[in-house]
């Protein structure tokens, strides 16, 4: 074979040493492998190694044993070693060796050639770039893995910023941005169609009453975990707030957006079993589509007002968005607007006052007090119009004790006529003001107001807010012990029991409307029970709605005490009633009553 | 008969070992049908005898699949491995679309075959891959690993420092680029059933006689020296800070068409190499094509900034001289020991030099500087000899390495 040529160019070495300190660079982490392999091509050596704090960084032609004898000699630095040439043979190869830093140091072997003393300076050269190649190197991994360090932490923070703690899930910010990206990026015309599931927890609140805030927390985590599940990769899945949670999904129609909205319905339908507390998951959903030119905020704005109507409509159920919402909803939002002004003003809301009469005399001994609101403009507003307005927006409470005090003040009014001094008056509390730990006091001061006697005022609580035994029982107790009386409203429509009608201090039940108007068709077991019920437990019993003489006649002869009515009077205004007590109505004797007053409430307030 | 001549006799052409056992085979056909071309120039390669090991220099006129195919219906567990080529070499000739197989076999040889695929990255890991077949061949006085590799699959240095990486100083490393005809398009290797591309192919070869390794280019150096002012790889940008393609063009005085195009640019860099100056030789690089726009020239294999490089030329007695000089090397590596079989690597732009001719007068010479034994090889887009030091990858350069 051809041998290496012995006679060199002339500037050889100063060639090599322009390529190798070429091929260094602070961009390549390999850089200085890279220039090893190019200093023992140069060089026509078979070996070479560099050495970093006792660690070889670059190394060719060595198997593991012959690194690990060169790295054993590295101390003494021998000018030749003991190599194998061939499978079988073995010969002297001449080493180089040159300081790169400290200790470091760059080794090259070649068989068969000592080095020169230009190869030995091109080598110390090459060995000082090599060193300060690679201080460059270590400068910048420093760096790098500084800003690693500095980007990891960064994630951190913008992952706590962005998603919900909670859960894990993404918050609302994160969703609103990749939600408009999805707008944007949105292709109806090809059948990628963007829809948001608005998704409420049914019942949150009594989870977390009932069971605690601990139990609360796990329940959301369950079914964030359940929603997570059943995202779609592409899909997007957010906690919004509380117990609301958003899915996205792109879909062809709406028809099979609906079709995801029923599957999430029955896939988070499965118990879940919380530290021992077994709940069945229940969600609204409410579903609209994301139209061109729609915002993320609007969208779920959209779907939110579907959800709040699949709460109206019973929960547990997927409603999907119609304009017609939003309108109703805008008409609510002035009805709140509206009423809020009424309560701050005088004369907006006001008591009308239906008759109840004795159903044997046919005297009325009292009346029921019923919120109305005329408004200065529409007029009469129905109450179901604006009654449930003001349960939801705690409005109500303000209302009932305007109410109470303005009805305790004109039968006080009344009481102080000749012949008038039995009158009662009924007057509705709503959940949220029978709660309200106030109540009582409230109930004081009106009394104390208008010198009406406690025992004239009657209560009426609905059925469901007994529900709650520990705390109504201690609310009952101290109106009770003021004086005043409790009557339960639209008895037989809610959780009739026979055990708070024993363990609370009711006096008088009030009979549903409905049954009344059954009384001349599905018949009178309800009523007669309810009479019997009452008899039974000394309780007086009242029927409301009576509107024909046959409702009265049949009401007499299964026994019940009260009633009121459109046959015996409509709600009026406190002159109209005076009127009326003045004129046609027989106002019946304090001896006709058991207990001497009686009230209930219509079916309306 | 002459393969050269397009004709479909069998070749005779088998050499046994002075200490009996080993014999190496080589035989060739250019008829046109895959499974005829296999089964005669088979039948050349082994005369009856069962080989330890096949390797295939096939025309790109083959599908380089297909024979594999019918190599492994043919030899069964018998390891072969081969490539596409340039133009094939056996001792009755020289071929443009035929195939050659050279064969070795007998007590005393011992071969393991390796294989590695390479990505986009290029070919190291795929060279060190397949060198691992050299840790297992049984150790013995001689070993040499045979590499081919996908001529145009990245920088083919790193083929060389991929196999050197494995098995170090102790083996020598020989070998070529796959060609494809010069259309430059896809060349292949072949590993049993496989023909692939960005792949490498590699066969380690022990035996208890000498092996010899010849190498030499015979071109001759133009003007001075200049310096690889900026490269990339393969792409050598400026020379001496003007741009390559320039510098390249005026001194060697190109006509108008080179200048215009890049075909013709090709023929004409064939003969024209450039020459990096290293420790008492210089490598030759193969410029395989310019880019007009970037004004920069194309290699097959890196030109790296800050090297010094001369521009290179050769003519039909240099080649021919240098032809000699790889045999006599060769052969001198062999101790005196009478060559059984040789193998050659020779590159396709020596063979542009050549006159019609001179490509026969060369077989000639290799033949008669080894003695009349079995030759087979290619020619390729890139050689492989790394005997000393760890650089080991040429171009237009002759690799020729005898067996004893």
């Amino acid at each position: 074979m051809s041998g290496p040529d012995p006679e060199r160019h002339p500037a050889w070495a100063l060639h090599v040493l322009t390529e190798v300190l070429s091929s260094l660079s602070a961009a390549d982490g390999r850089s200085v492998e890279r220039a090893a392999e190019r200093v023992a091509e140069s060089l026509d050596a078979e070996v070479v190694l560099a050495l970093r704090d006792g660690q070889v960084v670059a190394s060719a032609g060595l198997t593991a044993d012959d690194r690990a004898a060169l790295v054993d000699s590295a101390v003494e630095q021998p000018s030749s070693l003991e190599f194998p040439i061939g499978p079988t043979g073995s010969g002297r190869i001449d080493l180089c060796w040159s300081p790169l830093e400290g200790d470091d140091v760059l080794v090259v072997g070649r068989f068969g050639g000592s080095f020169d003393l230009e190869e030995r300076s091109l080598l110390r050269s090459i060995g000082r770039a090599l060193a300060l190649n690679l201080r460059v190197l270590d400068a910048l991994d420093a760096e790098r893995s500084a800003r690693r360090e500095l980007d990891d932490a960064l994630d951190v923070v913008t992952h706590r910023a962005t998603h919900d703690p909670l859960t894990g899930l993404p918050g609302r910010e994160l969703l609103l941005e990749r939600l408009d990206r999805r707008l944007l990026e949105a292709e109806p015309a090809r059948r990628h169609q963007v829809f948001v599931l608005f998704i409420d927890v049914d019942r949150f609140k009594q989870v977390n009453d009932v069971h605690g805030h601990a139990v609360g927390d796990l329940y959301l985590r369950a079914i964030a975990v359940r929603l997570n599940d059943f995202a779609a990769p592409d899909e997007i899945c957010a906690r919004l707030a509380g117990d609301e949670f958003v899915l996205m999904t792109v879909r062809p129609s709406l028809e099979a957006a609906r079709q995801v909205a029923d599957s999430l319905l029955a896939e988070l339908v499965a118990p879940v079993d919380l530290d021992g507390h077994v709940l069945v998951p229940s969600v609204s959903v409410g579903l609209a589509q994301g139209t061109p030119g729609y915002r993320a905020e609007a969208l779920i704005d959209d779907a939110d007002l579907a959800m709040y109507r699949a709460k109206q409509e019973g929960r547990g159920r997927v409603v999907v968005f119609d304009p017609a919402l939003r309108l109703e909803t805008e008409r609510r939002a002035q009805v709140e607007a509206d009423l809020r002004h009424a309560v701050r003003s005088v004369g907006g809301l006001v008591p009308y006052y239906q008759p109840v009469v004795n159903m044997v005399t046919g005297g009325v001994v009292g009346f029921e007090a019923l919120v109305r609101w005329v408004h200065p403009e529409r007029g009469l507003v129905p109450p179901d119009e604006f009654v449930p307005v003001a349960e939801e927006t705690g409005l109500i409470v303000e209302i009932d004790s305007r109410m109470l005090r303005a009805a305790c003040a004109q039968v006080a009014e009344w009481r102080r006529r000749p012949g008038w001094e039995h009158l009662t008056v009924s007057v509705n509390s709503s959940a949220r003001s029978f709660a309200d730990p106030g109540l009582p006091a409230r109930v004081a001061e009106a009394l104390e107001l208008s010198g009406l006697p406690p025992s004239a005022l009657l209560l009426e609580l609905t059925e469901t807010v007994l529900m709650d035994e520990s705390r109504s029982g201690e609310q009952m107790r101290e109106l009770v012990d003021l004086g005043i009386r409790l009557a339960v409203d639209d008895f037989g429509t809610g959780f009739s029991s026979l055990r708070y009608l024993r363990e609370f201090p009711v006096a008088v039940l009030k009979v549903d409307r409905s049954f009344v108007d059954a009384l001349e068709g599905t018949g009178d077991v309800i009523v007669r029970t309810v009479v019997g019920l009452a008899e039974s437990l000394g309780l007086a019993v009242t029927a409301e709605g009576v509107e024909t003489e046959q409702q009265r006649e049949r009401l007499v002869e299964l026994g019940c005490g009260y009633a009121q009515g459109y046959l015996f009077g409509r709600p009026a205004d406190a002159d109209a009633a005076t009127s009326a007590l003045l004129g046609s109505v027989e106002v019946s004797s304090p001896g006709a009553d058991r207990d001497g007053s009686v009230g209930a409430p219509s079916s309306s307030r | 008969m002459n393969v050269a001549d397009g004709g479909t006799t069998e070749v005779v052409d088998v050499a046994d070992g002075a200490d009996g056992g080993r014999w190496v085979g080589a035989g060739g056909s250019t008829t046109p049908d895959v499974t005829a071309a296999v089964d005669e120039a088979l039948a050349s390669a082994l005369q009856g005898r069962a080989p330890s090991l096949v390797v295939a220099f096939v025309s790109p006129v083959y599908p380089l699949d297909r024979v594999a195919e019918v190599l492994a219906d043919r030899l069964g567990e018998v390891p072969v491995l081969g490539c596409s080529t340039a133009g094939e070499v056996a001792t009755s000739g020289v071929s443009d679309s035929g195939m050659v197989l050279w064969a070795i076999g007998g007590a005393g040889f011992d071969v393991a075959v390796g294989f590695g695929e390479g990505d986009e990255e290029g070919l190291r890991a795929a060279a060190a891959e397949a060198a691992g077949c050299a840790l297992t061949v049984e150790q013995q006085a001689s070993q040499v690993l045979v590499l081919l590799a996908d001529g145009l699959c990245g920088n083919q240095v790193e083929v060389v420092r991929g196999a050197y990486s494995v098995v170090g100083a102790a083996v020598p490393l020989v070998g070529g680029s796959a060609g494809d005809d010069l259309a430059m398009e896809r060349t292949q290797v072949l590993s049993g059933t496989v023909a692939t591309s960005e792949a490498v192919v590699a066969a380690a070869i022990s035996s208890p006689a000498p092996i010899g390794i010849g190498v030499a280019h015979g071109w001759r150096e133009v003007g001075d020296p200049m310096l690889v002012t900026a490269s990339d790889e393969v792409i050598v940008e400026t020379l001496d800070d003007r741009p390559a393609l320039d510098v390249y063009l005026d001194a060697f005085g190109a006509p108008d068409e080179v200048r215009a195009d890049e075909t013709q640019f090709v023929e004409f860099a064939v003969t024209r190499p450039l020459g990096l100056v290293r420790r008492g030789r210089t490598e030759v690089r193969y410029v395989a094509g310019a880019d007009y726009g970037r004004r920069t020239l194309r290699c097959i294999a890196e030109v790296p900034q800050g090297a010094a490089v001369h521009l290179l030329e050769g003519d039909e007695a240099t080649v021919l001289d240098a032809t000699d000089a790889a045999c006599a090397a060769a052969v001198d590596g062999l101790e005196g020991r009478p060559p059984i079989g040789v193998l050659a690597f020779d590159c396709v732009a020596r063979r542009s030099v050549l006159a019609e001719g001179g490509v026969q007068v060369e077989l000639d010479r290799i033949s008669a500087a080894t003695g009349g034994v079995p030759v087979a090889g290619f020619y390729t887009y890139g050689e492989i000899a790394r005997t000393s030091g760890s650089g080991g990858f040429h171009n237009q350069t002759l690799v020729v390495v005898a067996f004893a």
